[in-house]
């Protein structure tokens, strides 16, 4: 047994059907704890995936062989992690209360809503961050309450105006260093320009912390952007993002039809077509559901192979994604205003980049957009 | 003190035996086991400190007076802490 497949039963421990998962393969390997050198690889897996809420249920109900310290290991890794989601709980209704005590609207993204809306305990969900969604017409004050609080942006946006128009946000760093994305949508580039913002706020629904009620995406925006960040967040997809999309069809808390309808909607089939094809590969999960008989068998077009190739295929430049992004805006206007708002950065974004960094980034996005253009 | 409840604005998470909880103006976090996290699930919902007391004394096979020797420092513990509220 090694530390991969340990994992891998980590990570669906829970889902209906895990059962049969968690008996292969046979011969009785399953009784057996693993050693301790792929333990060790295994808790650094659970560490940097973020997976230890879902090691501690699966020990808590003994489905997983394990011996008296890689148990105790396993329990110091969860309580450790367990503090800092507090701690990150702790500073989510700060930032709240100060946003929504100024009128602006806030939408908890992943992190604290996942873990109080999926699992049958938040303590499965650990998170490392904080994610909020703001409208676009307010996103320019919430980053000034936020630069308030002690929130600075690291990299300058590319352009005045950038990011109420074509901007996925900004990652803040706290006083305390801590991170958080502030997000005007749910991701950058092709399949971020064709989401309906207004639909987010409006699907909204709320769910209950420290005594009060936050905002989360609804169901049915909330398995497309679980899609979103499983099939196109990393080259190498990872498994808790997977975990999300499989717990929301396992829940089944989604209208299927309405699911497919914004999929289509947000040119997005090809993204859950990407996903269920992922959670089959990675997790062992055949996902049967409408929008999977929908969705499941849609097959990429040209472009939107380009655009997924963007996110996460070999080159993954910021040339290439506006290259790839350019069929998803509708007209010539839009096309050259994002065109150029993404290839003339503001001094502070290039000044981040090297000693002559404008000429080291025209250039890159150059080659970028011409590799892109012969594909 | 006739009840006792959680403290709502209390962040908490169950954590293999452990309960972890970060009360309301505390920086450090509280860290409860065995009979301590027993309490905090018994208050899921707001108890009268006699039906809390005889809860304990059945589920440990104890007096109640001992059961509220024992439990009511730590209930007040609780409270100056800021995870429990007693009315």
């Amino acid at each position: 047994m090694t530390a991969g497949s340990y994992l891998r039963r980590v990570a669906v421990f829970g889902l209906p059907g895990h059962d049969a998962a968690m008996r292969e393969p046979p011969g009785g390997v399953w009784c057996q704890p693993l050693d301790a050198s792929e333990w060790r690889e295994l808790v650094r897996f659970v560490r940097r995936l973020r997976l230890s809420g879902f090691l501690q249920a699966a020990l808590v109900a003994d489905a997983l062989p394990v011996t008296e310290e890689q148990r105790r290991q396993a329990s110091e890794l969860h309580l450790e992690a367990c503090i800092t989601v507090l701690q990150l709980e702790r500073t989510l209704l700060a930032l709240v209360d100060e946003l929504e005590r100024v009128g602006i609207e806030v939408v908890v993204l992943k992190g604290s809503a996942a873990a109080h809306l999926l699992y049958p305990d938040p303590a499965w969900r650990m998170f490392g961050d904080n994610d909020l969604l703001f409208r676009s017409a307010q996103f320019d004050d919430a980053l000034t309450v936020l630069a308030g609080l002690g929130y600075r942006r690291p990299a300058t946006p590319l352009r005045r105006g950038f990011d109420r128009r074509f901007g996925k946000g900004a990652t803040l760093v706290g006083d305390e260093g801590d991170e958080l994305d502030a997000h005007r949508t749910l991701l950058f580039g092709s399949f971020g320009l064709t989401i309906d913002l207004g639909e987010l706020f409006d699907s909204s629904v709320t769910f209950p912390l420290g005594g009060r009620q936050l905002r989360a995406l609804g169901p049915e925006a909330g398995l497309l952007h679980a899609c979103y960040h499983a099939a196109l967040g990393d080259p190498e997809p990872r498994l808790g993002s997977l975990r999300d999309v499989a717990q929301r069809f396992a829940l089944g808390w989604h209208d299927p039809e309405r699911v497919v309808e914004l999929a289509r909607d947000w040119r997005a089939e090809a993204v859950v077509a990407r996903t269920l094809a992922l959670c089959a590969d990675h997790l062992g999960l055949h996902i049967e559901n409408p929008v999977a008989t929908a969705l499941a068998d849609h097959r990429p077009t040209r472009r939107e192979r380009r655009a997924i190739d963007s996110y996460v295929g070999g080159n993954r430049s910021h040339a290439r994604k506006v290259v790839a992004s350019l069929p998803y805006l509708d007209g010539v206007a839009a096309k050259a205003a994002f065109v150029r708002d993404n290839l003339s950065p503001a001094t502070g974004f290039v000044g981040l980049r090297g000693d002559r960094p404008g000429i080291a980034w025209v250039g890159r996005g150059l080659r970028s957009l011409r590799h892109g253009g012969e594909r | 003190v006739t009840s006792w409840h959680r403290d709502e604005r209390v962040l908490w998470r169950r954590s293999f035996e452990r309960l972890v909880l970060l009360a309301p103006g505390r920086e450090e976090p509280l860290v409860l086991e065995g009979t301590g996290r027993l309490v905090w699930d018994l208050l899921d919902e707001p108890r009268r400190d006699s039906l809390l007391h005889a809860t304990l004394a059945e589920l440990f096979e104890r007096d109640v007076a001992d059961v509220d020797r024992e439990v009511t420092p730590f209930l007040m513990e609780l409270r100056a802490a800021g995870a429990l509220v007693a009315r």
